[in-house]
């Protein structure tokens, strides 16, 4: 398999495209982030907020997890902008514990109004199956409720602009920095659906579960809205990034500092990182299963954006990926019992989503760290049948 | 906001619908002289050949209507031959009596090629138009046409911009209320849906 000469990322992760040199596009991309006009961009930014601001009950939305990146957004929205915000959640139904603690804690520090959506969990376990059957990836439900509830709020309640935070070009190639990335139609089908609408959704589990009624109501919150729409409705989903310039390291030290927002340990992720995807239970398993067809896990993707960012040699990043990448997760056995699947039928289904080059090793390392075995024991017995 | 398309049985009506659809707006099929009730700008799509089209609209009475709309200072776009028939003279498939809104004739490109099919940046003069001044200057734009505009000299000023062939071609049109373009907006991927969304948004 062929890697990047920068970073560790191979050539089966997705849009990198690899030059004469052997540097991977997203590589590029950050290249070129310092030399950009940040000012200029800032001041867009105020343009932008000077054009939506007190026209509605609220001047935006933030789609909010609590996780590292939407934290800073939804403090740097409030608190340098002055902005009166609504934070809309997706609840995947996997948050852990100190993810929880953290949106208590940061809710109330920064008094912001807060909308919380969870869809239930029946549908939920059928659509994970089918999702992974299909696409080999078990969290199209979240991919799509993350961007399709906080815009159907955005129509439903007329506050037309909203504001994501990582721009897509920090890690992949489908938009560099010169792009005028914006979530609309274009990008929720070619980024964030996998190629499943919602309506394509519920045929495929009624032609899978013939024997059961399903209640097309039940999807309405998978729906995204037509261009018309948006384009009607004026509705902007911008990211913060692509104004200011996206540093995560600096913005974990200011949320910790600010807010008390408290990092966490998650699978397959070297300690030193504690702010990455402490957001879901099953976070761990997803990146092994990443791992099982593409060769790279999270901590690949982590320490490239370091050497990225000057804070990490190559060889320093090789070190940690074959100490954390590709272990298998306890987490694992949760995913399992949730999908109803052993775990040969698993790696089955991950087998045929193999990304070439990459080939699954039948040599399988348990994580031998027992991170979050509370929790764990705890989420087993919730979503025990 | 309603956005007549001048339907002539020839064009590509659906891609412009859909553009102007999606763009939020509420788009108009216009085949008949009542259809103009209402409508607040108009686009004239260009797929055809010209005398066909001008015949068609004439047996309609779409042709005098479309006059009546501009005398009224109503914008129109006209796309390729819908920007053709601003001229005096046309002379595809036989000579033809165009709307005489811009001096000048449309006759064959004479260069290497007879077709001119493919992508190209546009060369816009420096204005102060606001239309204008929103037309990205490194935008690439779909074009696809054996005739073109050839604006007489009197009336040059009103070619606003140019596309680099062996020769220079007109590419935008603009005179008061009209806008003509050789392009294809509604073929022209995010530039194009951009460009028709300033026609509407700021053309007056």
């Amino acid at each position: 398999m062929e890697y990047c000469k920068k970073c560790v990322i191979p050539q089966t992760a997705e849009t990198n495209r690899f030059d004469d040199q052997g540097i991977c596009s997203v590589c590029r991309q950050i290249e070129v982030k310092d030399g950009l006009d940040w000012v200029k961009r800032e001041k867009n930014l105020k343009e932008v907020i000077k054009k939506y601001k007190n026209q509605n009950d609220y001047d935006c939305i933030v789609p909010f997890s609590g996780g590292k990146d939407s934290t800073f957004t939804l403090w740097y929205l409030v608190k340098i902008l002055g902005l009166k915000v609504l934070a809309v959640r997706y609840d995947h139904n996997f948050l852990r514990n100190t993810l929880n603690h953290n949106v208590e804690k940061t809710l109330t520090k920064l008094s912001v109004d807060f909308i919380s959506y969870k869809s239930n969990f029946k549908l939920i376990r059928k659509i994970m199956k089918e999702s992974l059957i299909r696409r080999g990836d078990f969290c199209w439900h979240c991919h799509v409720g993350i961007c399709a509830f906080p815009i159907n709020t955005a129509c439903e309640k007329n506050i037309p602009l909203l504001f994501y935070g990582e721009p897509s070009s920090e890690y992949s190639s489908y938009y560099d920095y010169n792009d005028n990335e914006e979530l609309n139609v274009e990008k929720f089908n070619i980024i964030s659906n996998l190629g499943i609408q919602a309506e394509d959704m519920m045929e495929m589990l009624k032609e899978r579960y013939p024997n059961e009624v399903f209640d097309d109501r039940d999807f309405k919150p998978f729906f995204f809205p037509s261009q018309r729409e948006l384009n009607k409705k004026k509705i902007k989903a911008l990211y913060l990034g692509s104004y200011i310039p996206w540093d995560v390291k600096k913005q974990v030290e200011i949320i910790k500092r600010e807010l008390d927002w408290r990092g966490e340990s998650v699978e397959g992720v070297p300690p030193e990182y504690d702010y990455e995807k402490i957001e879901c239970a099953l976070q761990g398993s997803r990146d092994y299963t990443k791992y099982l067809k593409r060769g790279f896990g999270r901590t690949s993707h982590l320490t490239s954006i370091d050497i990225r960012n000057k804070k990490k040699t190559r060889e320093e990043a090789i070190e940690l990926v074959k100490k954390f990448d590709g272990k298998k997760p306890k987490s694992l056995e949760l995913l399992l019992q949730i999908l109803n699947i052993s775990e040969d039928e698993y790696n089955e289904i991950v087998k045929k989503h193999l990304i070439y080059p990459n080939t699954i090793s039948t040599k399988k390392e348990n994580e031998n760290r027992n991170i979050f075995h509370e929790e764990f024991e705890d989420l087993k017995n919730k979503f025990r049948d | 906001m309603k956005i007549g398309i001048i339907n002539y049985q020839a064009c590509n009506l659906k891609s412009i619908y859909s553009t102007v659809y999606n763009l939020g707006y509420d788009p108009i099929i216009i085949e008949n002289k009542i259809d103009f009730l209402n409508i607040k700008k108009i686009i004239i799509p260009g797929v055809g050949s010209a005398k066909h089209c001008i015949d068609y609209l004439q047996k309609k009475k779409i042709f005098e209507e479309v006059i009546k709309f501009k005398n009224l200072g109503m914008p129109i776009l006209g796309i390729c031959l819908g920007m053709h028939l601003f001229a005096e003279k046309l002379f595809e498939h036989g000579e033809s009596r165009g709307f005489g809104f811009i001096k000048g004739e449309v006759i064959p490109l004479t260069m290497n090629s007879k077709f001119n099919i493919g992508w190209h940046k546009l060369k816009i003069k420096k204005t102060e138009n606001r239309f204008i001044k929103k037309i990205n200057n490194d935008a690439t734009f779909y074009f696809c046409h054996s005739y073109y505009f050839n604006v007489s000299q009197s009336n040059f000023e009103y070619s606003i911009a140019t596309v680099d062939l062996d020769k220079e071609v007109p590419s935008i049109i603009c005179k008061d209320n009209i806008l003509g373009v050789q392009f294809h907006p509604e073929r022209s991927q995010n530039h194009g849906v951009n460009f028709i969304e300033n026609f509407i948004e700021n053309f007056q």
